[in-house]
């Protein structure tokens, strides 16, 4: 046993260092590479109840957590793992007591609640296998959830529409390129300095022979007033549907707000999390990375003399989103609350 | 060589790392790092007497902290520290660590060599114990960066398929005119081959260098020459396996300068070459190795130039990340901050620190478990653990120990600092560039010979350089007792503080004379003078030693001219007690029986009569015997044909107009008259 904990330590520290080290880059292959780590931990892992596993689990999400707090993906994963085994849990538990009416009733959940208080303690034989079978499902639903969100392109995107993004996103991307194959639009890519991922983005689009314009950040509120629609990917949703998006997406939002633009974030379901922005960590919850771009290391004096930031994220607030587009549909940003209940059970909130 | 330091294998699963190694990689593919843990420079004199340089805190991380997560994110499996002093230190840091654990993607070896005391000498304890097996990557341990090495491994893999005698690649980062990023001691000029990037010459430019000498050949040779002064040296360099031997085959080599100018400056023989490596502008490195690179580094740490390595990212997995706030203040969130106090900007607290009311902080660093009294103003100063500071201290420009404590109404200003237990007690005031040190238990290790103890109190000494021992082969002991080197760092102050700094940038070079190249070659030569004249060398010997230290220190052929006279012109008042004018002139004229020939070697023509002349006149202007004998001398001079008529009229006419200059030509009026003189005589005589 000691062996597989040590087998299980170091993925972890091979998981943390290839992202630290760039390896293992984006949400969808963080969130991936979660899961399989998490996956080991419950097949390899030293335990003989649901509880026994939860606590394995949350100890392990924490310490992913704490290595890499800016990568929502992978906490957000380890509690769906955590609602999946509370989930196979009850059934497995309901499966083996034949009497239970499995069809449940909205009489059966308010009057059942009170007095099944479950500790997960229960020695279930197969829950094992259960798990690893749900956690399956879910991986599929993983995988698909970019094709999901790009199927539903043509819904949104209509011929001859300008449409504006910022930054690079992969769903973004691929939803713009599956309109393509049905629509002519057009697409306005801010360059999002200093990082410029901008123009990765409109080479991609150009490939594929969408009509691609790139614009200076400032030129955002400027182009604006002629773009139908907004469609950028986030880092993060937020509980409130407040995004954790690239530097500059708050611009853009605020651009759209003024000229009644509506403003669409492609956000596959693992990138919604529990966490709220509180006021006072507005720093904290930013990245700040080394301001290079902003300023040439090779200036010289002018270093010691001015502070320079160059922040990563920016925070919009779920008031400038028009509509979520994840791999389960469209919801508004108001509808969030329900989403997370759904996937996340309350107790896991805090790992 | 030196192979009687013991080695300690510390890996646990240096087996299975071999193992696996075996399994799935060939052996070239294992990315090895070697880590000199002592830099062997003393810029951090005394402290390094308590704690070895890799420790020092730099933003409350150890050094090795910083370099060895450097060496993890760039993907390097297998790393070798080799320790020579506080091995021991070393070693426990290393056992605590996460590296030490099972899971390590890093394995870390170390290894001790007590009698080692510079990269030479380990570099040839590594080529003795055959560890090395392919490129690798040679750091030390107190550096701060975020580079990913592989891709320059890759270049340097790259290069050696084109070029076969590469051995080694140079990391250099540019760095602006202005800011202090550069170490004093690094400043150099790189000519290279800008279509190669091979490196032509490697010109240190220390204290005082004017100009550099690039021969033509360097042009002739290459279509493109680039010359670099806006280099900043991350002291990163990759190596060939050949580099180990090399130092082996080279006992000189003590320095990684002593390798590269050996290398250029024989390039045909050893049949190697350098390559140099610019870092893409994202990237930093840099090598704490003095006050002034502590002060800078620090500053780019704070400013996030060193992202991901930043107080407030998890890269230390035992430490909480610091919370960080507006204006770059960093804090933990179990400070406790009084009422009234004020963070100013730039700012580190660690954890578990108070901090009393109506205290003042401004781009400082402050340790964990530290406590701060009320009224305190701390400015620009770095205070490591668990210090302990009474109500109403100032402490600008300084460094505090850890450990130590300062009692009320403590002074602390421009550039001191005190080593780790120093004990102050109330109303203490320290001016500009004092050590300070406590108790030393390790008093074997302490050269008693150069340093001075003066008792400030029972836990406090106060470290002065003891004059008379002092010579000028010392002068860089003289460097490190000169506290925080704020002086030389014009560039980094505010303007505020511009004159505080340029303060005790005054103070800190009356302290310590500049350890000149040529303020050493005149000093080698007179030591050759005065030895040759007191056991009657011959001139010829005399004169091949004064050739070779001239190529010691890199002293241009004017300069010697000029060096040689001065020498020559002050050795008999060095030697007797010429007093006078005529008695100087008598031993002069004695010793000149045996140096002529050593006079006639070296000014031979025109502009070495200038360059004597003008060391006469030097002379004459500080030493009152040569000024009244100077027209004896001149004609001493123009009668043994050194000097020739035409350049002494020459000099006589070309004299500035402040007053030292024209006393001086008036004093020497009747020997020119005399010189005119006889020159229309024989004008006449010749027309007769």
């Amino acid at each position: 046993m000691a062996k597989n904990s040590n087998k299980t330590e170091e993925n972890r520290n091979k998981f943390i260092n290839d992202i630290k080290q760039g390896k293992v880059w984006g949400s969808y292959d963080i969130a991936f590479n979660t899961v399989n780590l998490l996956k080991d931990v419950i097949v390899n892992g030293d335990w003989q109840t649901a509880q026994e596993l939860m606590v394995l689990i949350t100890a392990e999400g924490r310490k992913l957590t704490r290595s890499l707090p800016m990568q929502a993906s992978v906490g957000n994963m380890v509690r769906r793992v955590l609602k999946i085994i509370r989930e196979e849990y009850v059934a497995t538990q309901q499966n083996k007591q034949e009497d239970v009416d499995a069809q449940e009733s909205l009489h059966k959940i308010v009057t059942s609640e009170g007095d099944v208080v479950d500790d997960y303690s229960k020695l279930l034989p197969d829950l094992r296998s259960s798990i690893m079978e749900h956690i399956g499902e879910f991986e599929m639903e993983l995988e698909t959830s970019a094709d999901n969100i790009a199927q539903q392109a043509r819904q949104h995107i209509h011929s001859n529409e300008i449409i504006m993004t910022l930054g690079k996103s992969a769903s973004v991307e691929a939803f713009l390129k599956k309109a393509a194959t049905e629509r002519k639009f057009e697409v306005i890519v801010a360059e999002c300095a200093p990082f410029c991922r901008g123009h990765e983005l409109a080479v991609s689009l150009g490939k594929s022979k969408i009509e691609t314009t790139v614009i200076a950040d400032s030129a955002i509120f400027a182009i604006m007033s002629r773009v139908n629609k907004v469609i950028i990917g986030t880092h993060t949703v937020m509980a409130n549907g407040g995004l954790r998006a690239v530097c500059g997406s708050h611009i853009v939002a605020l651009a759209a707000k003024h000229y009644s633009v509506p403003v669409i974030v492609l956000a596959p379901m693992y990138k919604l999390s529990p966490q709220y922005l509180c006021s006072y960590d507005q720093d904290a919850f930013n990245s700040f990375v080394s301001p290079e771009g902003v300023l040439k290391y090779s200036d010289g004096a002018i270093l010691s003399k001015v502070h320079v930031y160059n922040p990563v994220f920016d925070y919009v607030p779920p008031e400038l989103v028009t509509l979520f587009i994840s791999n389960t549909g469209g919801h508004a940003p108001s509808y969030v609350y329900r989403l997370l209940s759904e996937l996340y059970h309350p107790d896991d909130h805090d790992l | 060589m030196r192979i009687d330091g013991s080695t300690f294998i510390m890996s646990k699963r240096a087996s299975k790392g071999l193992k696996n190694s075996a399994e799935t990689l060939q052996k070239e593919d294992v990315v090895q790092a070697v880590v000199i843990v002592d830099s062997f420079k003393g810029g951090f004199h005394p402290i390094t007497y308590f704690i070895p340089a890799a420790l020092v805190p730099v933003v409350n991380t150890p050094l090795l902290d910083y370099t060895l997560e450097w060496l993890a994110l760039s993907s390097v499996q297998e790393v070798i520290l080799f320790c020579s002093s506080h091995a021991d230190l070393i070693k426990e840091h290393i056992r605590k660590s996460k590296w030490n654990e099972l899971a390590s993607a890093m394995v870390i070896t170390v290894m001790v060599s007590e009698t080692c005391r510079s990269l030479g000498d380990a570099m040839r304890d590594l080529d003795a114990k055959a560890v090395i097996r392919s490129d690798f990557i040679l750091v030390f341990g107190d550096m701060v960066g975020n580079v990913n090495l592989l891709p320059i491994l890759e270049h340097h893999r790259k290069l050696q398929k084109q070029d076969k005698g590469v051995v080694m690649t140079m990391v250099y980062k540019e760095a602006g005119h202005g800011y202090c990023s550069r170490s004093v001691d690094d400043k150099a000029v790189l000519t290279v081959d800008s279509s190669t990037g091979r490196v032509l010459l490697h010109n240190k430019m220390k204290v005082g260098t004017k100009r550099i000498n690039i021969p033509l050949e360097t042009y002739s040779d290459c279509p493109q020459v680039e010359l670099r002064y806006d280099l900043q040296d991350t002291h990163v360099a990759v190596c060939s396996p050949a580099v180990p031997p090399l130092f082996s085959d080279n006992f000189d080599f003590q320095t990684r300068d002593d390798f590269v100018r050996g290398l250029l400056m024989n390039e045909e023989i050893l049949g190697s070459t350098i390559y140099w490596y610019k870092l893409d502008e994202a990237q930093y490195a840099a090598h704490v190795s003095n006050w002034q690179m502590y002060q800078s580094v620090s500053h780019d740490i704070i400013y996030r130039w060193v992202y991901p390595f930043v107080p407030d990212s998890p890269f230390i997995q035992d430490v909480e990340p610091y919370v960080f706030l507006r204006h770059n203040v960093y804090k933990q969130k179990s400070v406790r901050l009084g009422k009234g106090c004020l963070l100013e900007e730039d700012i580190v607290i660690g954890e578990n620190t108070s901090v009393g009311e109506n205290t003042h902080i401004s781009h400082s660093v402050v340790g964990k478990y530290c406590h701060i009294g009320k009224n305190v103003t701390i400015y620009k100063s770095y205070i490591w653990d668990n210090v302990v500071i009474g109500d109403n201290c100032h402490i600008s420009c300084a460094v505090v120990g850890h450990d130590s404590k300062l009692g009320t109404g403590v002074r602390l200003c421009k550039g001191s600092v005190l080593s780790p237990g120093v004990v102050l007690p109330s109303d203490i005031h320290l001016d500009a560039n004092i050590v300070v040190c406590g108790p030393l238990h390790r008093k074997q290790s302490l050269d008693h010979d150069v340093y001075k103890q003066e008792k400030l109190a029972e836990k406090a000494y106060r470290l002065l350089l003891d004059e008379t021992e002092y010579d000028s082969e010392d002068s860089g002991q003289a460097q490190k007792l000169c506290g925080l080197w704020l002086g030389t760092s014009g560039g980094d102050s505010e303007s505020e503080s511009e004159e505080e700094l340029s303060a005790s940038n005054e103070t800190s070079d009356r302290a310590s004379p500049v350890p000149d190249d040529t303020y050493l070659f005149f000093s080698e030569v007179m030591d050759s003078l005065t030895r040759g004249y007191d056991d009657k060398l011959h001139p010829d010997n005399l004169i091949l030693e004064i050739n070779s230290s001239r190529y010691a220190y890199n002293v241009s052929v004017r300069e010697v001219n000029y060096f040689v006279v001065k020498a020559l012109l002050s050795l008999p008042i060095q030697a007797r007690s010429a007093d006078s004018a005529p008695k100087y002139l008598k031993e002069f004229n004695k010793m000149l029986q045996d140096f002529l020939p050593i006079l006639q070697n070296y000014v031979r023509n025109s502009d070495a009569q200038h360059d004597c002349l003008q060391a006469l006149e030097d002379m004459a202007s500080s030493t009152d015997t040569l000024h009244d004998g100077l027209s004896k001398l001149l004609h001493l001079l123009y009668e043994k044909d050194i000097l020739a008529e035409d350049i002494i009229m020459k000099w006589y006419n070309s004299g500035d107009e402040n007053s030292t200059s024209t006393a001086l030509r008036k004093q020497v009026a009747p020997f020119i008259q005399w010189l005119k003189e006889a020159d229309e005589e024989s004008d006449e005589s010749d027309s007769d």
